[in-house]
């Protein structure tokens, strides 16, 4: 792996970050939209009220403009997979063809094909076509979510596959194991209602900027209604379903756990941290400087969180790199040094097996083969020289993870207060609160961006967990057409979301009465 | 006053009638066909298919990965 330079691998990653979270800026406002202007034409096909059906078009508006902008930047992930990524994708074809090959006929095609009833079949079809049309779209929307997940959740928990040496390839042999993972199941919830959180909060926004401006008062106040129901049902899910996605990342990714915390020294009954001030003297895992010059938190909350056990034992870094503690099931935990001497155990076995395949030893290929599937489980930990090589990098994952914390605590707050605000009817005299609710927007999209690199930055050095780290996975390019490329996106991502912003504010000048 | 629905739905006359009438949609249109455009030049350009430039078959590209993997 020595060819492959860090500037490659940077480039590769900073590539493949720019566009997933440039991607990851249409995706939620999709289906938190979708969810709220469906409610609004359910609505409107209860009660035969045309000013909801005015509001329900007027969203849907607004939608269709996210939905265009945004359709197909999801393709350039592909494009970067088979280009700036192909050993990895060598390696996963067979497991991320499935669901990304259902993803394309099943909900995308579903998708397109009623979104077009949904924008011009208004006076084609029945309400209540039209409204079915509506809902499944949103399904077909939150369908294709649905199955990038389950892929992205393969890479942090490999299950329901079986390495084949022969093709070199990781073979699916239990689809459900993969499309069920408890990974999935989490990472699916929270990432949907995180979405219904940020549709709201932009339907909130917008609806605030309208009522500070004393304009369309009527429209304004049902959609702040909606809004902020959807967004406070949602938020508290969302809270939910982020406790089972920790219990699961203490489980499988404890590294990502400690990282986020900033845990070094595990202890009993951890604390989870409300406010501190990291160190930045701390350098190394076992430099012995404290890692916060202060900090303040709540006794017990991350053993519960990650654990559900409020005495429950939380490794931190060193723990985790050292081994030798119990885990919850029982096991105990291995340290860097066997993980590394299995994966290389994993890695000859590989060789070995290759060798008696040429040399037609039957014997000898059942013997590495059995020895190859016992250690492959840490076949990754064979490229790494030091234990410091598995840790991700503190700081980023440290701030990602509690930007999210305290913007989602924020939301709460504030759907709270939208909320009875709304029903009371009392948002007029309400300037600060109107004001609050149009810079809410820009917060919401950093607490889901920051959501996603907690997921991704936490899992470092890792493109497949245990399995296969990064700089494996790299395709042996030159790290100049990779920077090019990067640069290229970045001039086309800035112009389309530039385009995106003007069409869309240009909209809601307008307003529903331009319908 | 709302229009009337027609008895026989029609997807052809659906579209035809729902492009002939689009406004914001022009616009939305525009920007699809150009960021695809876009997007299919750079993909000829600077996004091929790694492994199908090197190698053939699939046995080949399994090699290649291996020796890639395994170096």
């Amino acid at each position: 792996m020595e060819l492959l330079n860090s500037p490659l691998l940077d480039w590769s990653r900073a590539q493949f970050a720019l566009t997933a979270m440039y991607h990851w800026l249409f995706v939620p406002l999709t289906l938190g939209l979708g969810l709220i202007m469906s409610i609004m034409e359910t609505i409107y096909v209860k009660t035969g009220d045309e000013k909801w059906k005015k509001t329900a078009k007027f969203w849907m508006n607004l939608f269709g403009v996210n939905f265009a902008i945004g359709v197909a930047t999801g393709l350039i992930l592909e494009f970067e997979f088979g280009t700036n990524w192909s050993n990895y994708s060598w390696l996963v074809g067979d497991i991320f063809g499935a669901p990304l090959a259902i993803e394309g006929v099943l909900a995308f095609f579903m998708e397109a094909t009623f979104i077009s009833i949904m924008f011009f079949g208004w006076v084609r079809v029945s309400k209540k076509m039209h409204l079915a049309s509506t809902w499944l779209t949103v399904t077909g929307a939150t369908l294709s979510a649905l199955w990038i997940l389950v892929a992205n959740s393969w890479m942090q928990y490999p299950t329901g596959t079986e390495f084949n040496p022969d093709t070199f390839r990781v073979e699916m042999n239990d689809f459900w194991a993969v499309a069920l993972s408890p990974f999935a199941i989490a990472k699916f919830f929270h990432t949907v209602l995180s979405s219904w959180v940020l549709g709201a909060a932009f339907v909130c926004g917008i609806s605030g900027w309208y009522l500070a401006k004393k304009r369309n008062v009527v429209f304004a106040k049902q959609s702040f209604k909606v809004g902020s129901v959807v967004g406070l049902v949602a938020i508290l899910l969302t809270v939910f379903s982020g406790d089972f996605s920790a219990y699961m990342a203490a489980q499988k990714q404890p590294m990502k756990l400690a990282a986020m915390e900033g845990l070094y020294q595990g202890h009993k009954g951890e604390g989870l941290i409300v406010m501190a001030l990291p160190n930045p003297a701390k350098k190394s895992y076992n430099d012995g400087v404290d890692p916060f010059i202060f900090k303040l938190e709540i006794p017990k909350a991350l053993a519960a969180l990650g654990y559900h056990d409020f005495d429950a034992f939380v490794p931190g870094i060193t723990d985790i790199i050292k081994g030798g503690y119990i885990q919850e099931n029982g096991e105990v935990a291995l340290s860097f040094a066997e993980k590394q001497a299995r994966g290389k155990i994993a890695r000859e076995a590989l060789l070995a097996y290759q060798t008696a395949v040429k040399d037609g030893k039957k014997a000898d290929v059942e013997k590495y083969k059995t020895q190859l599937q016992n250690n492959y489980k840490y076949f990754g930990y064979s490229y790494f020289n030091s234990p410091e090589d598995t840790i991700p990098r503190i700081p980023e994952v440290y701030w990602s993870f509690h930007i999210m914390i305290y913007i989602g605590g924020y939301l709460i707050l504030f759907f709270l207060l939208a909320t009875f605000y709304s029903f009371k009817d009392k948002l007029d005299g309400k300037k600060w609160f109107l004001s609050l609710s149009v810079w809410t927007i820009p917060l919401v999209y950093i607490c889901s961006e920051s959501g996603w690199m907690v997921t991704e930055l936490g899992r470092q050095p890792w493109a497949i967990q245990d399995i296969l780290p990064l700089k494996a996975a790299v395709s042996a390019l030159s790290s100049y057409a990779v920077m090019i490329t990067f640069f290229l996106f970045l001039i086309l991502f800035t112009a389309l979301l530039i385009a995106e912003i003007r069409i869309m504010l240009n909209q809601i000048k307008k307003g529903p009465e331009a319908e | 006053m709302e229009e009337e629905i027609p008895k026989r739905f029609n997807f052809f006359t659906m579209f035809r009638d729902g492009f002939k009438s689009m406004t914001l949609g022009r616009i939305l249109w525009t920007v699809v066909i150009v960021k695809l455009s876009i997007m299919l030049i750079i993909k000829l350009l600077f996004f091929p298919d790694f492994l199908s430039s090197r190698c053939k078959t699939d046995k080949e590209k399994a090699d290649y990965v291996r020796s890639e993997i395994l170096k």
